[in-house]
């Protein structure tokens, strides 16, 4: 009894120091937009409460629906390609018969390197209508087909989004392929000797036993898909128009350029929670148990 | 153990929370009541002439990247020197953020000592007191009359108090064309909407790009906007959004969202526009690739420098034939477009002000020897250091003319501004259609302006 708590006034004492760090950056800065966004407030001058007059506001605004959706296209878009297009090279890196793994493995990380600015700036050239790699090869095909990427209402999200999905997928890729490399060999002998193809494999012992990897992953993507901001900053400032907007996009127009940081709080309110219900979502619904053979 | 162990908890708690607690408090309030400290300056004047032969460290924010902005800076730092040689300057560049770092200054009560202003941020600053009144330093060193008659009023606020002190005139809006473009095409210059437009849809049926428009930022759409609504009411969008003396529901705004719609349509813009930078679209001009560029009057020396006789600018043939003349000299943008204030929680307010006021005059007229800038702002005998451009000259000329002017989207509500940046780069896209634009606009305008 006496053991048991000491072992708890250690934990205690090794990680009160984090948790205060923690208290201070992420819950009080969290607390205290909460409490802004029932005032209309310019950041500077005398606050005006005005309960929740910001979030009937915001529910009336047709941007703060347009942002919202765009983030979860972005969102949708990078999980998919990040986690669908990551588990797929990491079968395939994983498997005894590809040569020079490593190689590959550094290949598909390194745009996670890059900055986000260069990265964008590299796709700012790719997608440009008149003389941008894709319409090139659009052309050099002989078809008419052109886009205008980043100009176009509909198709700029989605544009937009790729850039972060190529970017970041070496992320999901390393965390899945590690996740694989740490199965036990023999898993997969005991399955060869029971007579299961390679695919019955991967089904019945590797995605089981991605299943935290799994969660893992897409509490990153979907909550990073929803803030999405960096590529917008950098390629389409939100444009045209709102039409690249995402909630922090909207939350930083808000409070930076329209001087509404009360409105800003308020959307960054909406985008706290909307992480928050994600991922508890997320932990409630993917790798319940704990699978362990 | 137990009390060792409580001993050592408590000891990290308290050292935790005295550690965030400090770095929480570290953030000086800006002052209180900046008018009355101005009241109060003869005291503290007192003060520092004791210390007179006393190196004063004084931070600057203000632009500093482009040639335009770093000579006449360098150059009005040198003459001010010549009359408070004791003033050491510390630049901190203003970086192109939407003037994100100023207001996070301010709001952490850390504004350097002078910074650069424009009109929403006076706006911004006077009302949360987070600059002090310039009105004794400007008499104390006839600023007024060291300004041209024309450009007194930027000194001014309506309340006729100065906070910021300007560092040029009131540049407007222009439309550049490419002369040499239109002759080798045998395209007509336009002389109203009609012809406007069919010159837009030739160079566009010809491969060229019509109009070079930077629309990665906001501001350069909602002044074409507004070069189109001035054909209709001189008032333009400061009518509406700073003066509140009417509604974009009216037929002028109606009719310039309509055109401006009908020649997007007929390819006005690059599709690359939205992802275009001012130097893209500056190169793109005076590499000869298109044929018309809008910008301020700020741009007349380097395009001149580049283009010499190859370019001119238009009177915004925009309007219809019936009105396009009345209209000529109804000019877009215009206005206090930036000057320098003095921040309230400066520790040598007294010297940062007389500092402050002159460095504006000098900056302008810095613009005028190193820029080329045609429009002097004060009485000086200065003369630019390379003759002015052919386009410079006609400009100073002609702009005595002008009959009305507006402002730039940096002198507009900031929360307007904000909605109409938006709101006119979908137009800009071609798909959003003119009445959705004019509705959503006006419900915008209307929450904004509340």
């Amino acid at each position: 009894m006496q053991k048991d708590f000491k072992y708890k006034l250690n934990v205690l004492l090794f990680t009160l120091p984090a948790l205060l760090l923690f208290t201070v950056v992420v819950c009080y800065p969290v607390l205290q937009s909460l409490y802004k966004s029932l005032f209309d407030w310019d950041g500077l001058s005398k606050p005006v409460f005005v309960g929740f007059g910001n979030y009937v506001k915001l529910w009336g605004n047709d941007n703060f629906h347009l942002s919202n959706k765009n983030g979860f296209i972005f969102a949708a878009m990078i999980t998919v390609y990040q986690i669908g297009l990551g588990l797929l090279l990491a079968l395939v890196l994983s498997s005894k018969a590809v040569r020079k793994s490593r190689f590959f493995r550094t290949s598909y990380f390194m745009p996670v390197v890059i900055s986000t600015i260069i990265a964008g700036q590299l796709w700012l050239q790719i997608y440009n209508p008149d003389y941008g790699l894709i319409n090139k090869i659009f052309e050099a095909l002989g078809m008419s087909y052109r886009q205008a990427w980043l100009s176009d209402d509909k198709a700029a999200i989605y544009a937009v989004s790729f850039v972060n999905a190529w970017q970041y997928m070496g992320i999901h890729l390393v965390l899945i392929y590690t996740a694989i490399k740490s199965i036990p060999e023999h898993y997969y002998e005991a399955a060869v000797i029971d007579g299961a193809s390679n695919a019955k494999a991967h089904t019945k012992i590797t995605m089981p036993l991605l299943g935290e990897t799994f969660k893992f992953c897409l509490v990153i993507s979907i909550t990073g898909g929803l803030k999405g901001f960096n590529e917008m900053y950098v390629m389409t400032q939100g444009g045209p128009g709102t039409y690249t907007n995402t909630l922090t996009y909207m939350m930083y127009k808000q409070a930076f350029m329209a001087n509404n940081y009360g409105f800003g709080c308020a959307v960054a309110a909406v985008l706290v929670l909307e992480c928050l219900i994600f991922t508890v979502l997320i932990n409630k619904f993917v790798a319940r148990d704990r699978i362990v053979y | 153990m137990n009390k060792m162990l409580n001993k050592v908890l408590s000891a990290a708690v308290a050292a935790t929370l005295t550690l965030s607690l400090a770095a929480c408090g570290g953030t000086a309030k800006p002052a209180e009541t900046a008018k009355d400290q101005t009241a109060a300056p003869a005291a503290e004047t007192k003060k520092e002439e004791a210390k007179k032969d006393e190196k004063v460290k004084l931070k600057i924010f203000s632009q500093y990247s482009l040639p335009e902005e770093k000579q006449p800076f360098d150059y009005a730092k040198e003459q001010v020197a010549k009359a408070m040689p004791n003033v050491e300057l510390e630049l901190d560049i203003e970086p192109q953020d939407d003037n994100a770092k100023l207001k996070t200054l301010a709001a952490s009560g850390d504004l350097p000592d002078i910074i650069r202003v424009t009109a929403g941020i006076v706006d911004l600053f006077k009302k949360s007191n987070n600059i002090i009144q310039l009105d004794q330093y400007v008499k104390e060193l006839k600023i007024e009359d060291r300004i041209r008659p024309a450009y007194k009023g930027l000194l001014w606020d309506s309340e006729k108090h100065c906070y910021a002190v300007p560092r040029t005139a009131s540049p407007t809006y222009i439309m550049y064309y490419n002369k040499e473009l239109f002759e080798k095409n045998n395209i007509k210059v336009p002389t109203n909407y009609d012809e406007f437009l069919a010159s837009i849809k030739a160079f566009s049926a010809k491969g060229i790009m019509p109009v070079s428009l930077f629309a990665k930022e906001a501001w350069p759409g909602v002044m074409l906007f507004d070069a189109f609504a001035t054909r209709y009411d001189a008032g333009g969008l400061m009518k509406v959004v700073n003066d509140k003396k009417g509604s974009i529901t009216e037929d002028a705004y109606k009719k310039a969202a309509s055109q401006l719609y009908e020649c997007v349509k007929a390819g006005m813009l690059s599709k690359a526009a939205y992802s275009t930078d001012y130097d893209t679209a500056f190169n793109q001009f005076t590499s000869g690739k298109c044929a018309y560029f809008f910008n301020g009057a700020w741009a007349l020396g380097p395009i001149g420098d580049k283009l010499g006789d190859k370019v001119d600018y238009l009177d915004f043939p925009l309007a219809d034939a019936a009105t396009v003349e009345a209209a000529k000299l109804n000019r877009p943008g215009g206005g206090f477009d930036g000057g320098y204030s003095v921040a309230a929680n400066s520790k040598n307010k007294d010297i940062a002000a007389k500092y402050a006021c002159l460095f504006a005059l000098e900056t302008a007229n810095g613009r005028v020897i190193k820029a080329s800038e045609a429009y002097p702002l004060t009485v000086d005998d200065v003369k630019p250091e390379k003759p002015y451009p052919a386009i410079a000259l006609k400009y100073a000329e002609e702009s005595k003319k002008f009959k009305s002017t507006t402002r730039f989207p940096w002198g507009l509500n900031e929360k307007a501004n904000v909605v109409l940046g938006e709101n006119v780069a979908k137009l800009l896209t071609g798909g959003y259609p003119v009445d959705k634009f004019i509705a959503d606009t006006d419900k915008a305008l209307q929450d904004a302006l509340k």
